[in-house]
């Protein structure tokens, strides 16, 4: 079972032979069969708006509490909200009201607007929970509307308003950030937003005021569905009217600021291409990605591709690009390797950390081992133990001492990395790998290698 | 007037929900937002026709809005 849905009585996700499938209970058997017999299934299938699924028969699975089993179309790589790029967040929200709005015209509804129902393939948002759609029920407010605000209003607003980092109170508040505090952390001019105004600040004042009501007070609450349209109209305005802020980071013109010549970045790209001709990976995940200059040789080859980086502009950057260029192959996540998303949840075991997710056949780590090993004090041998979990295959770039780079690293800090250099790091990475390939980068004095995992 | 309405619709909406700050931890989280939406609902929706209706008229008279960019 899916450590998650056993909280949904409606059914659950189950993993067989590596497969994912879905199990659907008898109490949630009327709400699914009006999904797929009145069109909407087919509908938002169409419209690539949620995951196409096919009806199967697991005779062995099978219990007093099962209706069906259902196979959907397999998601290679799981991503949570907290690791995704500001607009990526912004386009979850948008398709989960698209779906909501599409729900009542066929007469049901969206029971929860949670960011883990949101997948991605590549930059295309899709809804993966077939058991979130209910019968719709006249005259009733939408259950899941305190859910979106959470999961998506707030983390947005506190990316355009506070800080672009802040997605990360994600991570800590698993059921998203809570009104009460976006409504302490956005500045004034927030409040100027209309939409942010109602659904945030006030929203959090009315939860604050209705905390005394009785329960049948809130039970007794009618929404006409013009209205619950017009709730669903403001809550697309106010998504849509949040703008990526202007800011200025580390990583955010990294390209304009390379030490390398043309030349030499050309050079780079063909020995990159040349490695993972030899390899012919299914997947590649690309570490520290940037703008993902490199990680696109890899997706323009077919080959699924996850382009890694810590810095939120950049990532921001990627994936309007990918998304302007149509990719299908590239989706780039946000990631700090000094700190990887950690498993949350109940049992620390409903949402995964980033190294059980995250495997591949081929990792490419380029002009990282330095800020791993100098900014952040990490031996060799745990960085590559850590890449060795991650694929088969590695391409590494190695940034010597002497690199202008590294000399930026060590300007504000005591040099204590005497065994920082290339014949210690082959000797350590040749624990865990045997080296392939090593090639000088012309102009430079770095190296890049193929290496294949012992 | 737009600025006018704003004010009255915020000192309308902080009367309705300001007046209560008691805690109360067996409380569904979720009722807040149930009653919250049930009463800006309907305002919402009166915003949103006149809105349409000055979309309407502006179009009548040759001023169109231009079109959304997909980011930014």
């Amino acid at each position: 079972m899916n450590n998650t849905s056993y909280k949904d009585p409606a059914g659950f996700v189950f993993n067989l032979d590596g497969i994912v499938y879905r199990q659907i209970n008898l109490c949630a058997k009327n709400d699914y069969e009006m999904l797929m017999n009145i069109g909407l299934y087919n509908e938002l299938a169409e419209r690539n708006m949620v995951v196409r699924h096919e009806e199967v028969f697991l005779e062995k699975e099978a219990d007093e509490n099962s209706y069906k089993f259902i196979k959907p179309a397999q998601i290679e790589y799981i991503s949570y909200p907290y690791e995704w790029a500001f607009s990526a967040l912004k386009d979850a929200a948008l398709l989960t009201l698209k779906i909501q709005k599409t729900a009542l015209k066929y007469g049901m509804s969206l029971k929860d607007a949670s960011a883990y129902n949101i997948q991605f393939e590549g930059t295309k948002p899709v809804f993966i929970d077939t058991l979130s759609f209910e019968r719709y029920k006249e005259n009733t407010p939408w259950k899941a509307y305190g859910q979106f605000c959470r999961h998506f209003l707030a983390p947005l607003a506190l990316m355009s308003y506070t800080d672009i980092n802040l997605n990360k109170l994600l991570i800590t508040n698993i059921d998203g950030i809570p009104l009460d505090i976006t409504s302490k952390l956005l500045p004034l001019n927030a409040k100027f937003n209309f939409g942010i105004l109602v659904h945030i600040f006030l929203h959090a004042l009315s939860q604050k005021a209705c905390e005394s009501k009785k329960q049948s007070f809130a039970r007794n609450a009618k929404m006409r569905l013009f209205e619950q349209k017009a709730l669903i109209e403001s809550l697309e305005n106010t998504v849509k009217s949040l703008k990526f802020p202007h800011i200025f980071t580390e990583w955010g013109n990294y390209y304009e600021n390379t030490n390398y010549c043309n030349e030499a970045f050309k050079e780079k790209k063909s020995i990159i291409s040349h490695f993972i001709n030899k390899v012919e990976p299914g997947s590649l995940c690309d570490l520290g990605s940037n703008r993902g200059d490199f990680a696109r040789i890899a997706s323009g080859k077919n080959i699924k591709t996850i382009a890694f980086d810590i810095d939120p502009v950049a990532i921001e950057d990627n994936y309007r690009y990918a998304k302007k260029h149509k990719e299908t192959n590239l989706l780039p996540l946000l990631q700090d390797f000094n700190n990887p998303s950690p498993a949350i949840g109940f049992m620390n075991d409903e949402r995964f950390n980033f190294c059980t997710r995250f495997k591949c056949d081929m990792v490419m780590a380029l002009a990282l081992i330095h800020h791993l090993a100098i900014s952040n004090n990490l031996p060799f041998d745990n960085i590559a133990k850590f890449f060795s979990t991650l694929g088969k295959y590695l391409i590494i770039e190695f940034v010597p001492k002497t690199d202008s780079k590294v000399q930026i690293l060590l300007s504000s800090r005591e040099d204590i990395f005497d065994t920082y250099n290339a014949e210690t790091f082959e000797a350590v990475f040749g624990k865990y790998f045997e080296i392939l390939e090593k090639v000088n980068i012309k102009n430079s004095e770095r190296m890049l290698y193929l290496m294949r995992k012992k | 007037m737009k600025k006018l309405l704003n004010i009255v619709f915020i000192i309308f909406l902080y009367l309705i929900f300001i007046n209560n700050q008691e805690a109360h931890a067996y409380v569904n989280p979720g009722s807040g937002s149930y009653i919250f939406q049930a009463v800006i609902g309907g305002i919402l929706a009166i915003a949103a026709l006149f809105k349409k209706l000055f979309v309407s008229l502006f179009g009548l008279l040759g001023i169109k809005k231009a079109p959304e960019q997909d980011n930014e």
